[in-house]
């Protein structure tokens, strides 16, 4: 436990300056630190892995240039929402079914992906150039993205160990990081509805990560953390009341470059989002680049680790052709793979939809009055997401009963925090009661930058 | 407070689009509360585990920790190994334990196939032995094809 406990202090401390830089706020820092001390030790695997050498040795000037930034950027006004009360709702709601970590921590992913990685980045850059193409250890989806198994290579090597507690412990509270960023980004942009509302329909989200299987947030995996960051990312990106502005782009670039860092799922989504942010800003041809960000970071790590012998199942084996000249086989996979995912998550996107229709029928004005964006841009990401995961099922060359079975309660997890955060977002637009002499809905503070953006809504 | 906190129709809003919005916010909490559950079994899974914390429980994360030791001990780090216990799924295990350590894995290990022909300089299973920590043993030997 001591060694868990350091191993978690050690990340902290490593993501606190990057963590600062991008809220300016020590409370949020501190939440966010596991999470940045991850993006930190991504950055040194991905040098490493580049130019070889041990992972320290890259890691301490990505630190470096971390506390650089840190002071360069201590002046620009601070995020909201950023005192200790606020930090301490962030975090501390989310624990309890954090507990569960206390399990034996044996899970198979988890042992045979994501920690085996982080074994082998450990080693350093000449170890993992070659262990990432080693076929004898395919079993290991080597092209599967670090940021999860950066960060416990960060702490195993560090504390020159690597046994299992502090490798899930880690993992662990890096998933909690997320989860306190898509409570922070629901609060934010819902922040005019009373707290009272505000804050316990964020929390919910941040817990909805649990849904639709309960074990996947604390064994191991980096589903549910890449699905709450990246849901956090989105939220702000869409709903924030200035998406673009120097205060808030950076923690949403890092929130949505860490989403593609942490699954190959997150390319799907940061590419839905960036299909979905180019047609909601396309008045904006200069914010595009930033809406693309986080799919070229995320396609560094894929063309890197192919490079290196790397191989996505998929890609090698897929029934892509099949499907293209409509082979019966593989188009009538359809229905197979549509009910598995609907019935997944159904109990949540029925009332979620259900609200979606009464909000457009009934609540568009107020919703636009409250400051929101409109949801359907949010759905669109839904729809893209869930078309690429139906496709990769589709062409998938291995069993497909065996591949639902082993994959889908952990891939959904991301329509799931979406439709919780639109329906928390709805939530607050109907409780929201709007004073005679309401403030406009941009943040004051930012109105400036928003004005030169032009944002659409 | 609590009065001024609950939803209260506009000024001018009709009684069906206030009943609309009602229903707006039992829908949304309804799809939170959802959400929800798994987290809340989470918890109680939690609490329970923590409670009946065995060693009999610990003895597969002992067992495969201890055999990531011994190759650390053992064997130098960058040696070829093959791994080739009988089990699959501890010809798995011990393949991530030996990659975690530096050892280079060859050989088809999910077959458990000949490795000849690919440099192999150890091979490497486990055995129980109620002597050693935690009841398990690495055993290592010269290929028996090379």
């Amino acid at each position: 436990m001591i060694t868990s406990a350091l191993g978690v202090l050690l990340l902290a401390a490593a993501g606190l300056p990057l963590g600062f830089a991008l809220t300016r706020s020590w409370p949020l820092a501190l939440v966010f630190s596991p999470l940045t001390g991850a993006a930190v030790a991504a950055a040194g695997v991905l040098l490493m892995t580049w130019c070889t050498g041990p992972l320290l040795l890259w890691v301490a000037p990505v630190f470096l240039f971390t506390v650089w930034l840190a002071w360069r950027l201590r002046r620009l006004a601070p995020l909201a929402h950023g005192r200790w009360g606020d930090a301490l709702l962030l975090f501390v709601p989310l624990i309890p079914p954090y507990l569960m970590l206390a399990q034996e921590p044996m899970g198979w992913d988890a042992h045979m992906i994501w920690w085996m990685h982080a074994g082998y980045f450990a080693e350093g850059g000449e170890f993992t150039r070659f262990a990432t193409g080693n076929l004898s250890i395919g079993f290991g989806h080597q092209d599967y993205p670090p940021m999860s198994s950066a960060a416990v290579a960060l702490v195993w090597k560090a504390l020159g160990t690597r046994d299992y507690y502090p490798a899930s412990i880690v993992t662990g509270v890096v998933t909690m990081a997320t989860g306190a960023a898509v409570v922070y980004a629901v609060r934010t942009v819902t922040a005019k509805a009373p707290a009272l509302v505000s804050w316990p329909a964020a929390i919910a989200v941040g817990l909805s990560a649990f849904s639709p299987l309960w074990i996947v947030p604390t064994a191991g995996f980096s589903d549910a953390m890449c699905a709450s960051a990246f849901a956090a990312g989105a939220v702000l990106l869409l709903f924030g009341s200035d998406p673009f502005s120097r205060r808030t782009l950076p923690l949403t670039l890092l929130l949505l470059c860490a989403a593609g860092l942490m699954k190959n799922e997150g390319q799907s989504m940061v590419i839905a989002l960036a299909l979905v942010g180019s047609v909601k800003y396309r008045r904006n041809i200069r914010h595009l680049g930033w809406v693309w960000l986080p799919v070229a970071v995320s396609g560094v790590w894929s063309v890197t680790v192919r490079l290196l012998g790397a191989q996505t199942d998929v890609l090698t084996g897929g029934r892509f052709g099949k499907l293209l000249h409509g082979d019966p086989d593989t188009t009538g996979r359809f229905d197979t793979v549509f009910s598995t995912m609907y019935h997944r998550v159904d109990q949540v996107l029925v009332f979620a939809l259900a609200v979606v229709v009464l909000g457009l029928l009934f609540l568009r004005r107020r919703r636009r009055e409250f400051g929101l964006a409109h949801d359907l841009w949010l759905w669109a990401v839904v729809a893209l997401y869930w078309g690429a995961l139906t496709f990769i099922y589709m062409i998938t060359p291995n069993d497909l009963k065996w591949h639902l079975g082993t994959s889908v309660d952990r891939v959904v997890i991301c329509a799931v925090v979406l439709a919780c955060a639109s329906a928390a977002c709805w939530a607050a637009v109907a409780w929201y009661q709007p004073a005679a002499t309401d403030p406009p809905a941009v943040d004051p503070s930012t109105a400036d930058n928003h004005a030169a953006s032009g944002s659409q809504r | 407070m609590l009065r001024r906190l609950l939803p209260r129709p506009d000024s001018g809003e009709g009684l069906m689009r206030f009943g609309v919005r009602l229903l707006v916010v039992v829908l949304c909490a309804v799809t939170l509360l959802q959400a929800m559950r798994p987290a809340v079994y989470s918890t109680r899974q939690g609490v329970d585990s923590i409670r009946n914390r065995s060693n009999e429980q610990a003895a597969p994360r002992h067992m495969e920790e201890q055999l990531g030791r011994d190759i650390h001990e053992q064997i130098p780090a960058g040696t070829r190994v093959a791994v080739v216990d009988e089990d699959l799924n501890w010809r798995l295990r011990l393949a991530a334990a030996a990659t975690n350590q530096g050892m280079v894995v060859v050989g088809d290990t999910v077959a458990r196939t000949p490795v000849v022909g690919s440099g192999v300089q150890l091979e490497i299973w486990r055995e129980s032995d109620p002597a050693a920590p935690y009841g398990v043993r690495l055993m290592t030997r010269k290929p028996v094809t090379s």
